[in-house]
This record gives C-alpha cells, structure tokens and sequence, in this order.
C-alpha cells in the first residue's frame, strides 16, 4: 500500500498527536510552504554590512514622500533606535553614514516608529523626553532668496520662536487720506503674531502683543516682522537655524477695542519662491503721472488708433476762412470737476500728448487746403506707437490748470489750430469735428498720483482690482495703491518715483531685505475679522507627549501620555488624545478619551483597522470609531476583555488585519473585530517563551508572512504565513554568522535581518 | 567593546550562509485495513537538491531518539528523473511513523515535491 503525503503542512508544535494525521509537520526548520504542495529549503542570507558604533534594536525604512527644492525624489534613509546609547539613528539607504538624531535621551528602552509620510516621528517609552520629528525640509524662504534642503529633526511639539527669530518689530499708524475704502475706524487696535509650522500648524496665541490708536479714520496699519535671513551652523539633521525652518508663514491676529477678541486679519507666507502670488508687477519699469497717460482702449484699439485713415492721421484740411499757419495737435480731452468732458474747442485743461513738443504746421497747398507731411505725425513715430501699443503715451504738454483723471472715459481728438497773422498766437481755427476726428478712451488715466506700469497686458488690473496692493519704489519705499485700472495705480504720493525705474507692487505684503535680515511689511486696510485664534480663551496646552500614536484621516491620535510636561504635568497611561486636524504636533489637552479598563493596565500601543483606533491595552483591547470624523460622535467600545497586549512591538497591521501578542498567544484581529489566536499550533513554544513582552513582529511583505522573533530568541524564528495560515520556523545555527534580534524590509521590500555583536571580544 | 549592528539581507541568491532544512510530518498512520504493525518497504521521494536528503523514521508516536530506519537520498539535481525510491536497509514494524527529512547544511536550495511510503498490508 503506497501511503502518500500530499501536501506538507505548517508546523504545530502543540497539536494533538491523534489529530495531527498528515496534515501538520512537527518539525519544520528553514522550509518555506509558499508553493503549494513543496517544501522549499530557503537560502541563508548575504553578505553582512556592519554599521560602525551602533546598537540598533529598530530600524524603519523612510522614503519622505516630498521633493527636493529642484523637484528631485529625496533619497530613502533608515531611521532606528540604538537602546544601548540611547540614540536616535539615521542611517543611509545602503546602511553607510550612521548619524544621531538629536541627542541621547536616558532610559528609553524602545522608540514607537511612525511613517507620516513628509515627515517622520520618533516617541520614547520614557515620557521624560518629547516626541522627535525627522523631516527632510524642502524649502525656499523670502521670495527664493534662502534655500533649505535637507534633514531636520527636532521636537514634535512646535514651540515659540524668540525675538531673536521672529521680532514684531514696528506697528504704526499709516495715513491714506478720506474716502479711500482702505481705512480702519477709529479706535485702539491690539496686533499679535502667530507663527505656522508645517503649512498648518499653529500653538494658542503667546500673550505679548503691540497696540496702535489710529487718531482718525483715514489710516490703516502697517505691521512690520522681522526674521534673520535663514542660515544653519553645524551639521545636518542636527543644525541650530537662524529661525525654525519649519515656520512657513505668520499669521496676524487682531484685537479691535480691547474686546478680548483677537481673529485673524491676514497671513504673511514665507516659505515663498519667486513664483508667488504676491508679486504683482516685479522689476518691470514705471511711467510717472502726469506726464503719461494711460488707457485701455490703446491696448484693446490699438489697430484702429494706428490706422492711416485714424485719428492720428493727417488728412488735408480745407478751412472756411483763410490763415497764414494752420497747425495741429493731439489732445486726449479730459472730464472736469463737474464731469464734463473738456471741449475740443477749448482743450486748455487737457493734456497734448503729440504735436506739443515740436509744432506740427502744414502747407498751404491750394486756396484754404492745407496738406500735411506725414513724417511729422505720431503714424510715424515708432517711439509714439511702440509705446501707445502698451496703453501709455507721453503728456507733450501739461495744462496749467489739468482736469485729472482717473478711471474715465475720455476722447483722444485731433485739434487744428489757425494763425491769421504773424503776432497772432495760433488759435482754434473752429473747424467741424469732421475734420478735427475724435476717438473714445476708456479706463482713462491721467493724474499726478498716478504710476503706470509697463507690464504685459494681460496682466492688467480690473477698475480698483489692485486696491490696497503695495507699491514699491527704488528705494524699498511703499505706498499703498489706492485707486487702480489696467497698468495705472494711484498713490498718495508719488516723489519717491521716477520715470523709467525699475519697481515691483505686491499684493498683500512687502519684503525688505538687507544682509542680515528679512522683514514682512503688512498692511491692515481695514480687512475684516476672519478666524478667531485657536484656543482662544481657554487654558488648553498643546504639549504633550506620548508613547504611541496613529494617524487616521488628518487626525493624529496618541496613547499613554504626559500633559503639559513643562508646567503642570500630568501622567495619564490610559488616555488616548487626539490632534486638531491637520495638525498632528498640536495636541490640546482638552483632546482626551480615556479607556477605562475594568481590568486595569496601560495603554500598550495604537493602531487602526480602517477607520477604527484600535487601542491596546495591557488587559483589553479597545475599538474606537473615529469615522464620523467628530470627537463628539466618537465611539468606545471594549472588544476584547480577557486579552491585551504585552509587547508594543508585536503590532502589526497587515492587509487591515492586526496581529500582536498577548500573554497567552499570539492574536489576528479580523476587520470585523473578531479574535483569532493565530499561534495555537505552537501554543508550547509560545507559552514557553518567559519574555513575551520583548517579542518583535514584522510584515514581510513580498511573502506575506509576519516574522516573529518571540521574547529575546534569537536563534529560532517563527513565520506565520499569511496566505496558507501555516507556521515555519527559520533557524539560524551557522556559527559563522550572527543570529538575528529583528528583521525589517526597505521599500523594494527587500528584507533584512539585524543583529547587535561585538565583532572582537575581549578574550 | 565596539559593538556594530550588522545587517543582513534575508534570502539572498548569493548567500553565504550555510542553513540546515528539517522537516517532521506528523504521525502517519500506517496500520492499513487490519490495525496491525507494518514494515515501510520503500520511501518514494521527488525532489531537486543539490545535496542529499537523510530520511528518518521514527515509530508509533516517537519524535526523536532511535529511528527506526534511515535512508540516505542522494544529491539529484540532474535532468533526469526527480523521483527517487530507496528501500531501508533496516527496519521494524510500526502501526505509525512520523518522517523526518533533513538536508546538508549548506547553502544550496533544495525543493522537495511529494513523498510516498509503501508498506506491506
């Protein structure tokens, strides 16, 4: 009789012998199952990379999922712990160049390990140090003009800069004049600055503040902050910064009446490059008003004004009445004090933008017609009609009493003037307006506070669209815009400026720049009030630190914690807290849930199955269903009273499901909650191992397996495979080669084994 | 004492490390139709090893200790046949019999596909 084994099984070690059949193999050493039907003896493994001076006891594989300022992909490190020296390892990607993260931090026997993608979090067991955040900052300052590119690790909690790395420098009271729709009311304004961390993270607002009474109400507020330009000395990822690079902006918070009320009026972003919003017009040159004079209809009709048959042509004029001189100019007739628009017959009050400089006559060449030359014309004048191509024409001649315009229709119109004798000043001849030909303008500017831009016409501002915007002249000086239209902006004053310079207008705040420092420029023109400050009010912290964590959406949970570790601490090892959203370093104290255990115990480690926090306590584990995304919907539930979690580092998420060892076994908790006690095939070996609570599990994830290193057994390790729900055990007995205390894998999930050893012992 | 951490890769296709495979079944029952003590005339085995297989046989609930037989597979990597039959050159009877497979410790890949025994009854 041919008895034969089908198919080799997984091991158990504690089965029943009258069970066991041919199903299960008793022994099963350095055999993998993963092929149906075989047993395949696995390769040992290569060649040993030693990292010089280090104890490692974890290691994780990061790849920062941002870039490089130059777009590039950041290069994946491994981030560890050392439990012997007490440090914080970065090691490269091809195990070389170990470096210190931060400094040691005493009696911390392991480190949770949080991935969060651009950033990365290191949590001590020993709550006397704060959480550690590894990021590899990617960041241009002030408009490009300072670059960071490299790893930073510091504190998880943000905490306030010193004057000496964010200084509100000056808040003054700028006059802008009556009716501008720019001002403030009258009354006591209290300013205070907050700084962003991360892009979206910001502490309760820090009591110091800056006051200003405006006196009246035609004056907004001009709020100055000064930061040193951003520099580093020592070496990364542990370098001391002129200011915290991870500060991306400032937000200014105002206080109106002394009302306790403090609500954001605006934010001063600084990790800018040169392609930000804010830079409205940059560098580009600037025409004074009033000698030029802008309009859109030069732009948008520029073919029509260009016309040989235009109104810029010089056709022949018949008169009724005979003259010694017949002379003609261009006048763009301006709208007066009443509104009307100026007469073509009596242009004095409007701007001659050709034929004012050199006088344009013609030749009497029959009886009363007179011809023109051509060449004397603005058509031939390429300097005239590059220039009205761009909307802007030069003022030839100034009125004596100018009808300034801003924003108006107007007319541009060709006016003849006669001389009929030779003391006779040229006079308007009183031709029909046939022949002196007109053309309408619009979005007409004329003005002594006027600049005009000479910027691409796309980019022309709607009626007012640039108000409150923040002209720059040469010498840094600002003015803020008050009036707006295409390329025109009106300015209370325009000394500052001159005719071809080359000058910027930002949107929202100005930066100033010198050798050693950079300073924002803000104006508050009457903005109304937006956010209140976070917290504001309350007596919340935001510091605290905890021993395990888990993102979940934008919510960053923490269990076994320490509030507020620098002033009123507490220790609470079985609260659970969470974050504001977005912002998983600010973590209020009034963000607790605590799990009330029946049987006692600490919180052990955190995880999730889908939108669920799982919370592993020494003698439960709990569920906590945060999908609604609303702490007060949150629900607690105890799903499992008898078993908990003794070794945080057995946790594992695989395929939504959660592993993790117990005192008795090791369990799967499935997505519906349910509790499978995965290692009772070994159950002997697993209740024999009297250190459970330093077992190691990880997830390889190539074989779909969890590698188990069961208490401090280095020799034997177990695998669980996922897929055949087998048990195999590698051993590692070549005594040329070292053990192994823990295994981990890097994003080709390539796996690796790491093993602590004095390579020369002393004899 | 300068400790070093040394990292290894798992499973390498060049590995130097030398590991031994051991696979038990479990206790197979080989009473046949009239529950009596039988003698395992052959071991069938289809394998690919650049090694030998030691086969061991250990009887009637016993996991270690003295075998009942052993049978030595050789190294059969060859293109040829992956099936190899080896009578024991001892033996005894047994109603059961757990198998015991045990390569060389080297680092040579072996795959071991089915195993047969043959008994009287």
């Amino acid at each position: 009789m041919i008895i034969e084994v089908k198919e080799f099984k997984g091991l158990a070690t504690n089965a029943d012998p009258s069970d066991i059949g041919l199903e299960f193999s008793r022994v099963n050493e350095n055999f993998r199952l993963d092929t149906p039907g075989t047993l395949t003896k696995q390769k040992g493994r290569g060649g040993n990379t030693d990292i010089a001076s280090t104890r490692l006891t974890q290691l994780q594989y990061w790849s920062p999922s941002n870039l490089t300022t130059a777009n590039a992909v950041i290069p994946s490190i491994w981030v560890g712990f050392d439990d012997v020296n007490n440090k914080i390892k970065k090691v490269d990607s091809d195990f070389t160049n170990p470096k210190d993260l931060g400094t040691a931090i005493a009696d911390v026997s392991s480190v949770d390990l949080n991935d969060h993608g651009q950033d990365f979090r290191i949590s001590p067991d020993n709550l006397t140090h704060s959480t550690k955040i590894l990021q590899h900052i990617s960041r241009k300052f002030f408009e490009g003009d300072d670059t960071l590119d490299e790893y930073v690790v510091q504190d998880a909690t943000p905490s306030y800069p010193s004057t000496a790395e964010l200084d509100f420098q000056l808040l003054t009271a700028v006059s802008l004049g009556a009716n501008t729709g720019l001002t403030l009311a009258d009354n006591t304004y209290n300013y205070k600055l907050n700084p962003i961390f991360d892009g979206s993270q910001e502490l309760p607002l820090q009591s110091t503040f800056r006051t200003v009474n405006t006196g009246d109400a035609n004056k907004c507020n001009k709020i100055s902050i000064r930061f040193p330009n951003q520099s580093g000395s020592g070496t990364a990822p542990n370098k001391t910064y002129a200011f915290n690079p991870r500060i991306t902006s400032v937000k200014i918070y105002r206080e109106t009446g002394n009302d306790d009320n403090y609500y954001q009026v605006g934010e001063v972003p600084i990790n800018t490059s040169n392609d930000t919003d804010n830079i409205v017009v940059k560098n580009k040159h600037v025409y004074e008003g009033p000698s030029h004079l802008f309009s859109n209809t030069f732009i948008d009709s520029y073919s029509s004004l260009s016309s040989n048959t235009g109104v810029f042509s010089m056709p022949d004029v018949t008169t009724t009445i005979p003259y010694n001189n017949l002379r003609v100019s261009w006048y763009v007739l301006m709208v007066d004090s009443n509104g009307v628009l100026d007469s073509f017959q009596g242009p004095g009050q409007s701007p001659v933008i050709y034929g004012g400089t050199t006088a344009i006559d013609g030749t009497n060449s029959s009886g009363n017609t007179w011809t023109f030359n051509a060449s004397d014309g603005p058509l031939n004048s390429s300097a005239f009609l590059a220039l009205l191509q761009k909307g802007i024409v030069a003022v030839q001649t100034q009125p004596s009493n100018p009808d300034y315009n801003f924003n108006q229709t107007c007319k541009i119109h060709r006016v003849y003037f006669g001389e009929r004798s030779s003391n006779n000043l040229p006079q308007f001849t009183g031709e029909t307006p046939a022949s002196n030909a007109s053309f309408e303008v619009f979005n007409t500017v004329w003005h002594d506070k006027a600049l005009i831009y000479d910027m691409p016409d796309a980019d022309r501002f709607g009626i007012n669209g640039a108000n409150g915007y923040i002209a720059v002249d040469a010498s840094n000086g600002q003015k803020v815009v008050l009036e707006s239209v295409g390329k025109a902006l009106r300015v209370d004053n325009v000394s500052a400026y001159a005719d071809g310079q080359l000058v910027s207008v930002y949107k929202d705040y100005v930066l100033a720049r010198d050798n050693t420092h950079t300073v924002a420029h803000f104006y508050d023109i009457g903005y109304t009030n937006s956010f209140l400050a976070p917290f504001l009010g309350t007596d919340a912290t935001v510091d605290t630190r905890y021993k395990y964590s888990q993102m979940i959406g934008d919510m960053h949970f923490v269990g076994n914690v320490k509030l507020d570790p620098n002033g009123n601490s507490e220790d609470h090892p079985d609260f659970v807290m969470f974050s504001e959203p977005g912002q998983p370093d600010i973590i209020p104290t009034t963000n607790f849930i605590r799990i009330l255990d029946q049987q006692g115990g600490f919180i052990n480690g955190l995880n999730r199955i889908l939108n669920n926090l799982v919370v592993f306590m020494t003698r439960g584990v709990f569920r906590l269903d945060v999908s609604s995304g609303d702490p007060s919907l949150f629900t607690l539930l105890e799903v499992n009273t008898s078993v908990g979690c003794v070794a945080s580092q057995s946790i594992v998420n695989a395929k939504d499901n959660l592993f993790f060892c117990s005192k008795d076994n090791m369990y799967q908790i499935r997505p519906d909650f349910t509790f499978i006690a995965i290692s009772k095939p070994i159950e002997d070996v697993y209740q024999g191992v009297s250190t459970i609570a330093s077992s190691k599990v990880m997830y390889d994830v190539k074989r779909d397996r969890l590698i188990c290193r069961f208490g401090n057994d280095a020799l034997n390790i177990y695998c669980y495979d996922l897929l055949t729900q087998d048990w195999t055990k590698m051993v590692f007995n070549d005594g040329s080669v070292e053990q192994a205390d823990f295994f981990t894998a890097n994003d080709d999930l390539d796996l690796y084994s790491v093993r602590v050893y004095d390579p020369n012992p002393s004899p | 004492m300068a400790f070093v951490s040394q990292v290894r890769e798992m499973h390498n296709s060049s590995s130097s490390e030398t590991v031994k495979g051991r696979y038990q079944t479990g206790i197979i029952d080989i009473s046949g139709k009239y529950d009596k003590a039988n003698i395992v005339r052959r071991i069938n085995l289809h394998y690919d090893s650049a090694s030998v297989i030691t086969c061991k046989a250990f009887a009637d609930g016993e996991l270690t200790g003295t075998a009942l037989f052993t049978i030595t597979f050789p190294a059969n990597n060859s293109s040829g046949s992956k099936i190899v039959s080896r009578r024991p050159t001892a033996g005894g009877r047994a109603k059961a019999i757990t198998i015991l497979l045990e390569t060389a410790t080297d680092n040579n890949v072996a795959v071991i596909r089915k195993m047969e025994i043959e008994i009287d009854g």
